[in-house]
């Protein structure tokens, strides 16, 4: 009641308090028997990886049913990390064993939906080379690269045919360091951001036949677990969340003479998390969801360069810390989608009042 | 410590691991050591533990080994401290590649002539340095001996034949050794140039030599340390290193600028000729061990045309000898620098990431798709030869090497390219490596590494720190 005067007593355009917004739960999946460390979706196919080594598929347009659980005698430890290959019907998981395998579907037509009672994804590839073991792998846009990333402190960059059976290592990027968390290509470009233990994030273009350092965003104040790009045309933004419980937006300033890129630290978004953020997801609606080891995910909105938090559900998978978020859209209806320690995946239907 | 030697700098360096086994030893105080102890009254503390760099070449905790231990027992310091302790009876010998060469005239403003001359008059004046000597002796051996090695084992049938990879760049072979034994059997014994033009200083005078080798690459530490060689290089240093020794002691280069050309003449050992040793050959500026290889062939088949077949980046090219009748490849040999293709040569070579593919599923996903003839590129399967380097752009981009002006390191590169085609004189190396073999002391000196692959690599080791 209290609260509630406070409110109206403070009502005012210009600072919005949540709730502008509403984030429900439309289902917790039990899906894994350990962790979930890593989820993607695409197409309303959902991916998920685990502790328990299992990677599964979930339908999410019809009865977000389970319809595969890929071989799990191929990796012999955790499944980190899974993303799928824009615009196609391929799997791209990385372990803690070291190594990337690929999965694909047993026919190469893109129509994915029609043979969903009898889908089955098969193991295509294997790809080894980093020394130890791999905590991200993403695909670019036009599904050409897949980077890597390793507590080897490395970034890898393949090259895949159409097909993406064979795959070539284009560059072996080695100036984090300390333990590299993530990786994530950006929306259009060919343009890279890794985030690492060392503190920092690093922007990586190709240049020659090579591919080199274009930037170091230097500002957190601990290990940056995530970073995600704006999902825009026009600007190139990132946002990152990090141990030190913040959530910073980053902007693309300028090529800088000696072809790198000039990269300035625009904003930190309102203080939510009260431990390590270790999730972030820029949705094509412009929001940023952010989630982490205190369990809360929150939202946030941008309105005339000022950040807001929108909306916040705190102890999104009970007492459980929270791995990854990702916003997806199915059937017009506007999710976010969580993994947590507790072997769960949570599906939020997320609304705007 | 060297500000210049520091670990930004350093492309070739490698932290040491989490792993490094070198275990804590307990020092035995006397031969009658009671086998029990009352727990809190244990006798004698732990020995402080050293690491040479033996240890490292015999660990798999990590690829090279850390600075430190490296500065331990080759440094410019290190260097300094023997020099001044050689006593009468030890002469000092200083052998320099041409890549140090190269990028030292380009560091100083010089050509090369200049620089050679001034560093001979530098090394003789300040060091009392008896002889001086380029490493093209040696690499004329590495390269004839490389030569029939590779044919020899063409010999081989087709079906067991595999590439041979060079052996001459240590992180290549430290990397192969440490972390992909598989790799071990693909490479070519053969010593090199540095190896072996140390064993040649040091056989061919009678006097106790002290040898300190100019390197364009901090790994030729660890090869000079080799248990295969250690007697042949006594301290290896690099450009950079010596630049820094000279800024210690006070040396300005420069002032030692001297027309006396007789001076290389009178640093050369008897029976070195030094239009040789001074010399160098065609084929990429890391020692054109593919190209010479190739070169041979093309004598030995004169009818058949070389073809040069460029790779997916510039850092590998084949040379492929074709005979135009039967567009059969008669020879092939390629040159292949730095990590990101060192490890699909790895791929393609092991062949491990084939094994899990599931043939019936490829097989119905091709029927899909549109069937691509790929462009003719340079065939690694299919190669005679691979000189490996670990550095992207081969010996000519060292770790150890000067930095120019230009702020891009592609750019340096091709400026220090240009100057090692155009200001070093080229030599026949087969020719001459065989008249050396046959004729000089060299004849009964095996110049084999003994590889030692680590397979006991536990992938379980304990990590410490989050690994998540």
């Amino acid at each position: 009641m209290q609260l509630f005067i406070h409110r109206q007593k403070t009502k005012d355009y210009s600072d919005k308090r949540f709730p502008d917004a509403m984030i429900e739960l439309v289902e917790s999946l039990a899906l894994h028997k350990d962790k979930v460390w890593s989820l993607d979706d695409s197409n309303g196919l959902l991916a998920t990886g685990s502790t328990d080594r299992c990677i599964k598929i979930v339908n999410l347009k019809s009865s977000r049913q389970v319809i595969d659980e890929l071989d799990d005698t191929v990796h012999k430890k955790t499944i980190r990390s899974v993303a799928w290959r824009p615009a196609s019907c391929l799997l791209a998981a990385g372990s803690f064993d070291s190594t990337i395998s690929i999965w694909g579907k047993d026919d190469s037509s893109n129509d994915y939906t029609s043979t969903m009672a009898d889908f089955e994804m098969e193991l295509l590839a294997i790809i080894e080379g980093h020394e130890n073991e791999v905590k991200s792998v993403a695909w670019s846009y036009d599904g050409t690269y897949l980077a890597s990333c390793s507590r080897d402190k490395s970034v890898w960059i393949w090259e895949t045919d159409e097909m993406g059976e064979e795959y070539e290592c284009i560059s072996v990027l080695q100036e984090h360091s300390q333990d590299v968390k993530h990786v994530v290509w950006h929306p259009s470009l060919h343009l890279l951001a890794s985030s690492s233990y060392d503190d920092t994030i690093r922007i990586w273009k190709e240049f020659d036949d090579d591919w080199e350092a274009a930037a170091i965003l230097n500002g957190h104040e601990g290990t940056v677990w995530c970073s995600d790009f704006e999902k825009s045309e026009s600007s190139i933004r990132l946002c990152s969340g990090s141990d030190d419980r913040t959530v910073r937006i980053w902007k693309f300033a300028g090529d800088s003479e000696d072809d790198e890129q000039e990269w300035t630290c625009e904003a930190t978004l309102p203080q939510v998390h009260t431990r390590a953020v270790y999730s972030v997801a820029w949705g094509p609606n412009g929001l940023i969801a952010s989630t982490g080891s205190d369990g809360t995910l929150a939202v946030y909105q941008e309105v005339n360069g000022v950040w807001n938090v929108v909306a916040k559900t705190k102890q999104c998978h009970g007492t459980h810390e929270v791995n990854v978020v990702k916003w997806t859209t199915v059937d017009g209806v506007t999710m976010l989608i969580t993994g947590g320690d507790d072997g769960h995946v949570n599906i939020w239907k997320y609304t705007n009042l | 410590m060297s500000a210049l030697l520091s670990e930004e700098d350093l492309n070739d360096f490698i932290s040491p691991g989490l792993a490094c086994v070198r275990p804590v030893e307990t020092k035995k105080t006397g031969k009658d050591e009671p086998t029990e102890f009352e727990v809190g009254k244990e006798p004698s503390e732990l020995e402080k533990v050293s690491i040479s760099l033996q240890d490292c070449l015999a660990c798999a905790g990590c690829i090279t080994s850390s600075e430190e231990i490296l500065l331990s027992r080759q440094s410019h310091t290190v260097f300094v401290d023997a020099w001044k302790n050689l006593g009468d009876e030890t002469r000092l010998a200083v052998s320099i590649s041409p890549q140090s060469r190269i990028s030292l005239a380009n560091y100083y403003g010089m050509m090369l002539d200049e620089l050679d001359l001034c560093l001979a008059n530098m090394f003789k004046q300040f060091f009392r340095c008896k002889y001086l000597v380029g490493t093209q002796v040696g690499r004329g051996i590495t390269i004839s001996r490389s030569n029939q090695a590779i044919m020899a084992a063409r010999q081989e049938p087709q079906a067991v034949r595999k590439p041979l990879l060079s052996a001459v760049c240590p992180g290549f072979v430290l990397y192969a050794e440490k972390t992909k034994p598989e790799l071990v059997p693909y490479l070519l014994n053969v010593k090199s140039p540095q190896q072996i033009t140390g064993s040649l200083l040091k056989l061919s005078v009678n006097e106790k030599l002290y040898h300190l080798a100019i390197m364009p690459c901090f790994d030729k530490k660890l090869e000079a340390s080799r248990p295969d060689g250690e007697q042949e290089v006594d301290c290896v240093i690099t450009p950079r290193e010596l630049v820094t020794m000279f800024q210690e002691l006070g040396i300005d280069l420069r002032q030692y600028k001297t027309q006396d050309a007789s001076l290389l003449r009178s640093m050369s050992p008897d029976g070195w000729d030094l239009t040789l040793h001074w010399s160098s050959n065609e084929g990429s500026s890391s020692g054109g061990f593919a190209f010479q290889y190739i070169r041979e062939m093309h004598q030995l088949n004169p009818q058949a045309e070389l073809l040069i077949v460029e790779g997916k980046n510039s850092d590998v090219r084949e040379y492929r000898l074709v005979d135009a009748a039967s567009d059969q490849t008669l020879a092939s040999a390629t040159e292949l620098y730095g990590f990101r293709n060192i490890q699909n040569m790895v791929r393609k070579l092991t062949q491990k990431s084939a094994k899990p593919r599931n043939a019936r599923l490829l097989k119905n996903r091709q029927t899909n798709a549109a069937v691509q003839k790929k462009p003719e590129v340079a065939d690694l399967s299919a190669t005679d030869f691979i000189e490996v380097m670990a550095c992207p752009g081969g010996c000519i981009n060292g770790g150890g090497l000067l930095e120019g002006d230009s702020t891009k390191r592609k750019t340096l590169v091709d400026q220090l390219n240009t100057r090692y085609a155009q200001e070093l004189v080229p030599v026949d190396p087969i020719r001459m490596g065989r008249h050396i073999d046959t004729t000089s002391v060299a004849h009964n000196m095996p110049y084999r590494y003994q590889f030692h692959p680590i397979t006991s690599r536990s992938n379980d080791v304990v990590s410490l720190g989050n690994t998540w």
